[in-house]
């Protein structure tokens, strides 16, 4: 499906999750998901993931709701499916990959793509910047001093790491070509077909069963 | 398209000036090769003459003098009439690319060229089978070498078509072959009737394809030379042969030894060795081509990548050893300078190394004696990331000495420090090997009189780690 169209249908089944307290429509919309996933052919791995990051805060928020919560015990778990819901619903962008994103993103939703190509371009950095972290540790560990994830000095010296590259960065797109008010073309033809916008409405119709019977 | 450069001044302010009264003019068709020490401004002039500056200059600035291009000033030129007639390619192999691919990062430049989308794919596929690269067309980018990186980079220039080009030492992660096959493409490009300006500081090839050669000085004036022979820094590449001793394994304690040793950079072999040492005492140089994995080799050392079997400080395996205590037997002074520094300022970088020394083995004396030397004295004050390149180099080693760990690497220790200085950096050096047995193994690319420097020379090549007594 268009990416786009799956951000919209995350953004609006987000919404209603915020302003309904059901438990059977917040776990119908894990089940579903779970269900993409895996015919998605999430890998294990990343299913455990899914399943345990969420735990410690919805545990945290149910607690909270038990044992001092002004809205009783159901509330508790509504709060902490709810969590789930929103961490699986999230999940289903996961497989998209990124650059469909970025194309679906300027063309279908109209994004300025300075703004779409620098996200992307940031993302790229990602893995450098595991590595630039790195390297800061270990040369201060060199003059004798040791850097914890809580010293001011490693994120002062990631920031200056950070400003040098994005300035390269949009140097480099511009040597590309890229020009920020610019027209550009587009190879790959993001168009939403008008059965995808029927299977987003179907989606979002079958997602309410659990609300409507 | 010829480009006019007139009169051209440029300098931050509150600093000397890096372009003074610059003039030279570049015809049609025409490929010059830029050169001059490190530091003097030849990317500055580059990034002006490609529109990039004055958008990315971040501090107060004072400029005078034109850039024409086939006679309309640069300034008055459209954002996307300038990049339609000139690309330029950075020095960096890293960050120049927006998207995850090859074949993606091709597309986006073409989009932007507002090619139409029909023709996009045949072109891409087109200038990658022409030189050779198609392999590379759906690799993530960030698994290439900076070298594979450097021949993508160009491979999107040659896409894109411009009439003017602009290089900033692109060979610098480049082997000798690809160096020769991308110097090559350069030379029909040019027959194509394609401007192309290249900065380099390596003239060997340049003497059948360049028209003209420009030097800029140090103080921001350019002079322009028909023979290659005139040019200052000529000399610098005609060395004689330099040797070396070979080490005798008997009398020499290791200082590190590999044993059964693998290096991987992605899936390709980059080092195999079933046992080696470096020596104690001495100064170790590594030679190489680029890209051969000489600072994957040192990244390694150091713990930041994987490895497979095992290295040994002293008799000690290093993956036994705790970070705290290993890193303080083993120094390195970083390629990239900045990635050194703790501090701000140069007064506080040396009062750190100093307090915390693993040894004290240098009296304060001793090192106002050498930041004089090495001129570093009258900077003190200044913050370390507003220094020239070479200033930022001679820093990083002095504070690494004062550190005195057992083991300095250095990786380019030379880069940028202009050729008076060259002088003073060996001679401290030196002092420190002979007078504070500091143990050194240096990768540099700075071969100018090395016999005078080190004791041992290592070729890295074909996978392997030799003592040599050539350096050619």
């Amino acid at each position: 499906m268009n990416p786009s169209l799956k951000i919209i249908i995350i953004l609006l089944l987000g919404l209603e999750l915020t302003f309904t307290q059901h438990i059977i429509f917040n776990i119908w919309i894990v089940l579903l998901c779970l269900a993409i996933l895996l015919f998605q052919r999430i890998k294990p791995k990343a299913l455990m993931y899914l399943l345990l990051a969420p735990l410690l805060p919805a545990v945290g928020l149910l607690v909270s709701q038990l044992f001092y919560g002004a809205n009783g015990k159901v509330f508790g778990w509504v709060l902490f499916t709810r969590l789930y819901a929103y961490a699986f619903s999230g999940a289903i962008l996961v497989k998209t990959p990124l650059t469909k994103l970025t194309y679906s993103l300027e063309e279908n939703l109209h994004l300025p793509p300075k703004m779409v190509y620098g996200v992307v371009s940031a993302c790229a950095l990602v893995s450098d910047f595991i590595t630039e972290i790195k390297t800061i540790k270990i040369a201060s560990s060199m003059r004798g001093i040791t850097l914890h994830f809580w010293s001011p000095k490693l994120y002062f010296k990631a920031i200056i790491a950070a400003f040098r590259w994005s300035t390269q960065l949009a140097e480099a797109m511009i040597s590309h070509g890229f020009v920020e008010e610019g027209q550009r073309t587009h190879l790959i033809q993001m168009k939403i077909k008008p059965s995808e916008i029927i299977a987003a409405v179907l989606i979002i119709v079958v997602v309410q069963i659990p609300i409507m019977v | 398209m010829s480009i006019t450069v007139s009169n051209f001044s440029f300098q931050y302010q509150n600093h000397q000036k890096i372009l003074n009264q610059v003039n030279f003019k570049i015809n049609d068709g025409q490929l010059i090769l830029l050169t001059g020490p490190s530091g003097s401004g030849k990317s500055t002039l580059l990034k002006w003459m490609g529109g990039l500056y004055p958008q990315f200059i971040d501090q107060k600035y004072k400029v005078s003098g034109e850039i024409n291009i086939n006679g309309k000033n640069i300034k008055k030129l459209k954002a996307n009439q300038l990049s339609q007639n000139v690309v330029m390619m950075f020095q960096n192999p890293n960050h120049q690319f927006t998207m995850p691919t090859v074949n993606n990062e091709m597309i986006f430049a073409l989009e932007n060229q507002r090619v139409s989308p029909n023709r996009i794919q045949p072109i891409i596929d087109q200038v990658l089978s022409r030189y050779h690269l198609n392999h590379f067309k759906h690799r993530q980018i960030n698994t290439l070498s900076g070298g594979e990186k450097q021949q993508v980079a160009l491979a999107i220039i040659m896409a894109m078509n411009s009439k003017v080009i602009l290089l900033d030492e692109p060979f610098a992660n480049v082997d000798f072959k690809a160096r020769k096959k991308i110097l090559n493409i350069l030379k029909q490009l040019k027959q194509n009737g394609k401007t192309i300006i290249i900065v380099d500081h390596d003239l060997n090839q340049y003497e059948h394809i360049a028209d003209c050669y420009l030097y800029l000085f140090n103080d921001g004036h350019i002079d322009s030379f028909n023979h290659i022979q005139s040019l200052p820094n000529y000399k610098w590449f005609h060395t004689e042969p330099q040797s070396f001793q070979l080490p005798n394994n008997h009398q020499l304690s290791p200082a590190i030894t590999l044993a059964n040793f693998q290096l991987l950079r992605g899936n390709k072999k980059l080092l195999s060795v079933n046992q080696f040492h470096f020596f104690m005492n001495k100064i170790t140089l590594i030679t190489g081509d680029n890209g051969i994995g000489k600072s994957t080799l040192f990244e390694a050392l150091i713990k930041l990548i994987k490895y497979q079997g095992d290295a040994f400080l002293g008799h000690q395996n290093i993956k036994k050893i705790k970070n705290k205590q290993y890193f303080q037997k083993i120094g390195m002074t970083f390629q990239d300078a900045e990635d050194q520094f703790i501090e701000i300022t140069v007064q506080d970088e040396i009062k750190l190394s100093m307090n915390n020394a693993n040894q004290k083995q240098y009296s304060k004396k001793e090192i106002l004696k050498w930041l004089k030397r090495l001129n570093l004295i009258h900077h003190l004050k200044q913050t370390v990331y507003t220094l020239s390149e070479g200033q930022q180099k001679k820093l990083q080693i002095i504070s690494m000495l004062i550190m005195h760990p057992q083991i300095l690497l250095m990786d380019e220790p030379f880069q940028g420090i202009d050729y008076a200085s060259l002088n003073e950096t060996y001679q401290l050096l030196k002092d420190a090997n002979q007078n504070h047995h500091q143990t050194m193994i240096i990768i540099s690319h700075q071969l100018a009189d090395m016999d005078q420097l080190a004791d041992y020379h290592i070729q890295f090549q074909d996978q392997k780690l030799i003592y040599s007594r050539q350096l050619k």
